[in-house]
């Protein structure tokens, strides 16, 4: 069936809208109207490109793919260049004004126009940054999410202990741990009034309670607003597909312009410090050093010929690590846990989807939108196990060199408790 | 950067989430007793009944034998400090000079612990945090007796106990004040518990003014104190607004049900929506996978798979599972090499697979390396490649998804899970900690050489059961001093 022109640009115009609103409701300021992105794609101009660099920039802030401490000292058109230059290297794109604008400040001999940034946005929404604004804004609105516990310090390379200070040390680990028991009982009783929260709102009392409050308000205009960013992203979604045939159209756009030479390397071999200092690799190239050697003349055969099959692999451009070899997915890991989730009460009994009990999920399913209480829980009991295993063949590897080094000097004898 | 300040640091951040925690209990509260019908009516003695159950189980019995003995001790130095001693008290009524002098150890103990260093800091400003409450509570019920305590013989006393009482509001206040602002509500409502306190001390301001200037400048909690005074007793309000300043009255029966209904409605409208938008990301969407091969085909050549961001989880990953194995292979020639006689086929079989294993772990690696090094080729100013938990980079990368939902059934389901979570990370972090602690102490025990010179014995025996027990049990080191 053909739609006439004027029909199609309607509709897209609708569904630009639902996506400038769905950005509007996630919490960003910078969002353009409709028209603009029209604009955009036949090359606006300045005003156009500075919107959508704002536009850009506040999504890769609020979205925390960029840490906003290393772009702190620039201002102006170059920070917002760099800031987004690197957001998108982040998320694995790649244009030639992102990695190759070093020297210029307006772009690659004229080429560069606001339909490249559109389609940097277009790349940004495919790869889920829709979803991650939408997280991040459910995490600041709503108040009965199940909320990550970041405990964990940082720690740097070199660290020192004089050994006088080994009795302050033990002083401060006990300390440590009664804090973490303090944390258990507290968390104990948050769950427990989250529960009455939650059975509260399942609940259809009559009777009325004699006071209102300012929290209940405030609690009100929250979830009115999580409720109205829900609309619109399930709007969005409805609509999606047709965004993208406009956006495959642009694509069409931006390559039926001569194209400028691609580069087929990097442009210069510096390797520029990232904000965290060169410690990167050094770990895992330390690790891959102290691994167990096998018998030399075994390995080094199976090794040579499934080297030679890799480097021919790699000679094809992108070796695929996406999936483990299988030795080596069966090697025990901490499952990835999901940092933020919602509880839901049911009260009526559950459908069976099929969950045989006697499959124990060693990770966290593929794509798991809802989860039964019983495997979240199967999923950590199994995660502590394996963090309790680690730690303690730790010590009992630590008490074992410590006694053989207290055996071998002479005066004194050990005797373990 | 010294491993004692990890470790405070540590410390540091825990109290961070215990003042977390306690925010959505207060607020969680807050709902609750709007929600849920409120069997009486008399606000102040539900208040202070409210304060007292929630004081009570805030507090474990162990820790509220901690506090006792800490209020012993400090009632024993303030006598020491005010000169007055316990002949003094007994010229009082029998109940309110003991709560009177409860309330200023409370007090005295908040103060302290604002000026004292860091170790007692951190035990008495948790007190503090958790004594906000106490004075609530007794003061409340001294407020029968506010007529005696201001005719108390001992003005000494009583100027005291006014500073410390208004001290403590000041510490509470700091506390509560670091806050971000968006729970500036509960804040206000946390001085709902202190609202009789505030009665007091404004009581207190009408008849001594030299001391307004210490408190309660311009502040929630003194915008709460000018609005609960004008009101009248029986129906003090569990919180009010800051904001308007206007006093809070008891809202009409119709529009508060309405609120609660609203409420649950939206809630459950929530619900609905969440189940739908879940409903969404199952279905596939091809128009989006089009456009990104689309636009793949416009990188270059030696562009890698995936991002950088899978990449740095990779990299983790395979780190940590290499440690693991190295940590297995040491730990099974350690066992071997100690009982020599249990060392048998089986070893031999784990060992090769073992082998194996690392292997194809090296192999693998080497590849995910070439990957991080074509990535770091590319990489601009401020990108980081710095290897890093997956958060929310799945295994198939593509789509971060949403928060998933946990369905249970029954409060125990929820209770377990959460308790799993929080030990869970503490895990975590006691490991992490504890590896550090070997990655610093290993070259100073390497460098123990046997030979003249006795090491210190105390150092090692600390470093034992430092690194071997987690610090919970301590070895006996023994001269031997007998010749061979």
């Amino acid at each position: 069936m053909r739609r006439s022109k004027a029909a199609v640009s309607v509709e897209v115009r609708q569904v630009i809208g639902a996506l400038c609103r769905l950005l509007a409701a996630t919490g960003l300021h910078a969002v353009p109207a409709p028209e603009t992105f029209r604009r955009a794609k036949f090359g606006g101009g300045l005003e156009v490109e500075d919107q959508f660099w704002q536009l850009l920039t506040s999504i890769l802030q609020s979205t925390g793919i960029v840490p906003c401490e290393a772009f702190n000292q620039l201002e102006g058109v170059s920070k917002h260049r760099k800031l987004v230059a690197a957001g998108l290297w982040q998320t694995g794109y790649h244009a030639d004004w992102v990695s190759g604008g070093e020297g210029g400040e307006g772009g690659q001999g004229g080429r560069f126009s606001s339909r490249d940034l559109l389609l940097a946005l277009g790349w940004l929404l495919a790869t889920g940054t829709l979803e991650k604004l939408l997280t991040h804004r459910v995490q600041q609105m709503d108040n009965i999410l199940l909320t990550p516990i970041p405990v964990n310090p940082q720690l740097s390379s070199e660290l020192q202990l004089h050994s006088a200070s080994l009795r302050k040390l033990q002083w401060l680990i006990g300390s440590l741990k009664y804090q973490g028991q303090i944390l258990l009982s507290m968390q104990e009783e948050r769950t427990r009034l989250l529960h009455a929260v939650l059975f509260a709102i399942l609940q259809t009392s009559v009777s009325s309670p004699d006071q209102s409050s300012t929290v209940l308000r405030e609690e009100c205009v929250c979830v009115q607003q999580l409720c109205d960013l829900l609309e619109a992203y399930l709007n969005w979604k409805q609509v999606e597909n047709v965004f993208w045939t406009w956006m495959d159209s642009v694509v069409d756009c931006h390559l039926t312009d001569p194209v400028v030479e691609k580069p087929t390397h990097a442009p210069n071999g510096i390797t520029r410090v990232c904000h965290h200092g060169n410690r990167g690799l050094e770990k895992f190239e330390d690790m891959i050093l102290r691994l167990p050697r096998g018998q030399k003349g075994q390995r080094r055969g199976r090794g040579d010929a499934e080297d030679r099959g890799e480097r021919g692999e790699r000679l094809q451009g992108g070796s695929d690590t996406s999936s483990l070899p299988p030795l080596l997915s069966s090697l025990p890991s901490l499952p990835t846990l999901p940092q933020v989730y919602r509880a839901k009460l049911q009260t009526e009994k559950p459908i069976k989807r099929g969950f045989r009990p006697a499959e124990v999920p060693h990770s966290w399913p593929e794509t798991p939108d809802e989860l039964p209480s019983s495997q979240a829980t199967q999923l950590l009991l199994h995660a502590e196990a394996l963090l309790l295993e680690r730690r303690d063949r730790q010590r009992l590897a630590n008490r074992i060199q410590l006694q053989e080094m207290v055996g071998k000097l002479d005066e004194l004898v050990l005797i373990p408790p | 950067m010294s491993l004692l300040s990890v470790v405070e640091q540590a410390i540091k951040s825990c109290k961070a989430e215990q003042a977390r925690i306690k925010d959505s209990i207060q607020l969680y509260r807050e709902i609750l007793h709007t929600v849920t019908p409120q069997p009486n009516t008399d606000c102040v003695e539900s208040d202070s009944a409210d304060d007292a159950t929630a004081a009570d189980t805030d507090v474990s019995p162990g820790e509220k034998e901690d506090i006792e003995l800490l209020e012993q001790a400090l009632e024993k130095a303030l006598w020491v400090r005010t000169g007055t001693g316990p002949s003094k008290k007994g010229s009082n009524k029998q109940c309110a000079p003991r709560k009177e002098t409860k309330e200023g150890m409370q007090a005295f103990a908040a103060s302290k612990g604002n000026q004292t260093t860091t170790r007692s800091t951190s035990k008495s400003a948790s007190l503090a945090r958790k004594e906000q409450k106490r004075p609530g509570t007794s003061v409340s019920s001294t407020l029968g007796s506010k007529a005696s305590a201001s005719h108390n013989p001992g003005h000494h006393k009583t100027s005291i106990h006014r500073n410390m009482i208004q001290n403590c509001l000041v510490s509470s206040a700091g506390i509560v004040h670091h806050q971000p602002a968006r729970k500036s509500q509960q804040a206000v409502s946390a001085s709902g518990c202190v609202d009789p306190g505030q009665l007091h001390t404004s009581a207190f301001h009408s008849k001594n003014k030299t001391n307004r200037g210490n408190v309660l400048s311009g502040n929630d909690l003194g915008r709460a104190a000018a609005i609960s005074m004008p009101s009248s007793n029986n129906t003090a309000p569990v919180s009010h607004t800051a904001e308007s300043g206007a006093p809070c009255l008891p809202q009409q029966n119709g529009t508060a049900s309405d609120q609660t209904a609203q409420w649950r409605s939206l809630r459950r409208k929530q619900n609905r929506l969440w189940d739908k938008v879940a409903a969404s990301q199952r279905k596939p969407v091809p128009g989006r996978s089009h456009f990104m091969e689309r636009i793949r085909a416009t990188f270059p050549k030696d562009w890698p798979c995936g991002s950088p961001d899978q990449t740095r989880a990779l990299v983790d990953r395979l780190t940590h599972q290499g440690y693991d194995l190295i940590q297995h292979c040491q730990t099974q020639e350690l066992v071997a090499k100690q009982t020599p006689e249990t060392a048998t086929e089986p070893g031999g079989k784990t060992l090769e697979r073992w082998q194996m294993t690392a292997a194809e772990l090296q192999n693998f690696a080497g590849q995910v390396k070439q990957e991080w090094e074509a990535w770091d080729r590319w990489r601009p100013e401020g990108g980081c490649l710095c290897p890093t938990r997956a958060n929310s980079v799945w295994s198939n990368g593509m789509v971060a998804p949403l928060p998933p939902t946990v369905t249970y059934t029954t409060e125990a389901e929820l209770r377990e899970l959460e308790k799993l979570r929080m030990r869970v990370a503490l895990l975590q972090q006691k490991m992490h900690l504890e590896q550090a602690l070997l990655d610093t102490l290993s070259p100073q025990l390497s460098s123990i050489v046997p030979g003249p010179g006795c090491p210190d014995v105390s150092v090692l025996r600390d470093v034992y059961s430092l690194l071997g027990e987690g610090g919970q049990r301590f070895p006996a080191i023994v001269l031997d001093s007998e010749p061979d």
